[in-house]
């Protein structure tokens, strides 16, 4: 049984990712955290006011409050609807970021909408807002497209890095309902005599979790035609490594999954061990 | 099926973890890959002398052809029991550097078993070994310590502070070890907070276990001395338990302050350690 959160800002309610909570609940009985974030969070903006004016802000505040009852409204409503055991966080007014990794820390999994989050702030996605969550989630998060239809393939981003191997373990762990379904390790080639590494090992680990696997070598430039694969894979949960502050090879990792989010169409799966 | 790593010296074969592989095989569905490592200055003793710690070079030869019998029948004898036990396995041999390897096995492995007495060397008498200390804070994958003999395991204990470290250790047991009904699941904080009477978080804790265990006892010691209090109280109440701890994490300074109690756990308790860090 698996306890997931449920990411949610005021205004956008991501109902591609409610779809797949369903599906997954149709194999798996889940318990539904909802974590609804305000736009603004008063304790952030006061101190930068220069003449305290709280007039603004708080009618601002209370027009963001009753947007996120109305979101809450219709997460309940649907989880009742689908027979999903739920809860909402409710410790104050204000969902702030600490409270988010507490929630993370004692939950399996995240699902947030891929294009929707925040958007009526910034439509340019990943935003700052998306990039916190990814940073500070302290499990596993899948990124959901809004026109999410069910999982029928499965692909890993391999690089032969140890991040990828602990989010292809983590993935095992939570959805070993998908590890029967088709699955494509992919190791993108630069040279033609380049070769996946640690091939033996990763076959040996591999076999044991995922029973329909196939490894490929790919040619082309991912960052160039990562928009094409993701349109031609749209049934497909992308499993990939670190997405991590630090260091520049989680840089490289970062641009490319900034670039599957740019393209929504695959289901991103991303765990990074902090 | 998870894949376990059962990391084996086959100079001085641990029956413990041939044991315990063979344990974890049949109780959780392993597949178990018995691991021989094997460090480059690292040598067999040419006589049962316990005093003797320089290699003889003179009798080198000797020696080398000494150990391929000895690596011989160590891989025989682990073949054949878990032939007989119809373990699911495989053999590696992992040359020239041991720890460098048995980190690289982590990352393709979903745990790691391995005896507390492990040290890969002629030289180190300290327990645990500088082997095992550096292999639990690098490993990719958790670790369980077994001791020196094979109990069955009655009892899960997760050790539990507030940390993060310490949460990340129970969800990535449950993973690995779901729910049986024929073991007992315990959450226990030690605390120096005479006034303590609630688990830090204690709401998310009971909703999180309750995902995962039907029942779970919970226990808090209150004690000045914490690291005396839970050596006492596994010598005392656990004997047939496995702990699961969050210690020896990557971050300077809580690695350092988890560190010494795994280490004292490892030289003073007699159970099997489930060790995973983030």
């Amino acid at each position: 049984m698996k306890k997931i959160v449920f990411v949610c800002d005021v205004n956008n309610f991501p109902s591609g990712a409610f779809k797949f909570v369903e599906n997954l609940n149709e194999t798996e009985a889940l318990l539904l955290t909802g974590a609804f974030f305000h736009s603004a969070n008063f304790d952030v903006v006061a101190p930068a006011t220069v003449e305290f004016a709280p007039e603004p802000i708080l009618a601002f505040t209370d027009t963001d409050i009753k947007a996120v009852n109305s979101s809450i409204e219709k997460f309940e409503q649907k989880c009742k609807q689908n027979g999903i055991e739920y809860r909402v966080h409710e410790e104050s007014d204000v969902f702030k970021l600490d409270d988010f990794i507490k929630e993370t820390r004692f939950a399996d999994a995240v699902v947030m909408s891929e294009q929707l989050f925040f958007s009526h702030i910034d439509v340019d996605q990943p935003n700052s807002f998306m990039k916190d969550v990814l940073h500070c989630s302290e499990c596993p998060l899948l990124v959901i497209p809004e026109d999410y239809s069910p999982v029928t393939h499965i692909t890993i981003a391999y690089d032969g890095k140890k991040e990828i191997m602990f989010a292809i373990k983590q993935f095992c762990y939570l959805f070993p309902q998908y590890t029967q379904l088709p699955t494509d390790i992919v190791y993108w080639v630069d040279k033609t005599d380049d070769e996946i590494p640690d091939l033996d090992y990763l076959e040996e680990f591999a076999g044991r979790h995922f029973s329909n696997l196939n490894f490929k070598e790919l040619f082309f430039d991912p960052k160039q035609y990562i928009a094409d694969w993701s349109r031609k894979n749209k049934n497909t949960i992308f499993i990939s490594g670190s997405y991590k502050r630090s260091g520049l090879s989680s840089i490289l990792k970062k641009n490319f999954v900034e670039d599957m989010i740019k393209h929504p169409s695959a289901i991103l799966f991303i765990a990074h061990n902090r | 099926m998870i894949k376990v790593i059962a990391a084996l010296d086959a100079l001085k074969l641990s029956e413990s973890t041939v044991d315990y592989s063979v344990y974890f095989a049949k109780e959780f569905n392993a597949h178990i890959v018995a691991a021989f490592l094997e460090e480059m200055v690292y040598h067999a003793r040419p006589e049962a002398d316990e005093d003797y710690v320089f290699t003889d070079w003179s009798q080198m030869d000797t020696l080398v052809k000494k150990e391929e019998q000895l690596r011989a029948v160590s891989k025989k004898n682990v073949q054949t029991r878990f032939e007989a036990e119809g373990v699911n396995y495989n053999i590696h041999r992992d040359k020239t550097f041991a720890l460098k390897s048995l980190l690289r096995e982590s990352h393709y492995s979903d745990m790691i078993l391995i005896d507390e007495n492990e040290k890969f060397s002629n030289w180190d008498s300290s327990k645990p070994s500088l082997f095992m200390k550096n292999l639990l804070s690098d490993a990719d994958c958790p670790v369980i310590v077994v001791p020196a003999e094979f109990k069955p395991i009655e009892k899960f204990v997760f050790a539990y502070d507030g940390s993060p470290s310490s949460v990340y250790a129970i969800r990535q047991f449950s993973y690995l070890f779901p729910a049986t009904p024929l073991k007992e699941v315990e959450i226990l904080m030690i605390t120096d907070d005479k006034h303590s009477n609630h688990f830090p978080n204690q709401h998310l804790l009971k909703e999180l276990l309750k995902r995962k265990y039907a029942t779970v006892l919970q226990s808090i010691i209150k004690s000045d001395h914490t690291d005396e209090a839970l050596v006492k109280h596994l010598q005392a109440e656990n004997k047939n338990c496995m702990l699961i701890l969050g210690a020896y994490q990557r971050s300077s300074f809580s690695r350092w302050l988890y560190q010494s109690i795994a280490d004292l756990l490892i030289a003073e308790v007699e159970i099997p350690l489930f060790i995973a860090h983030k």
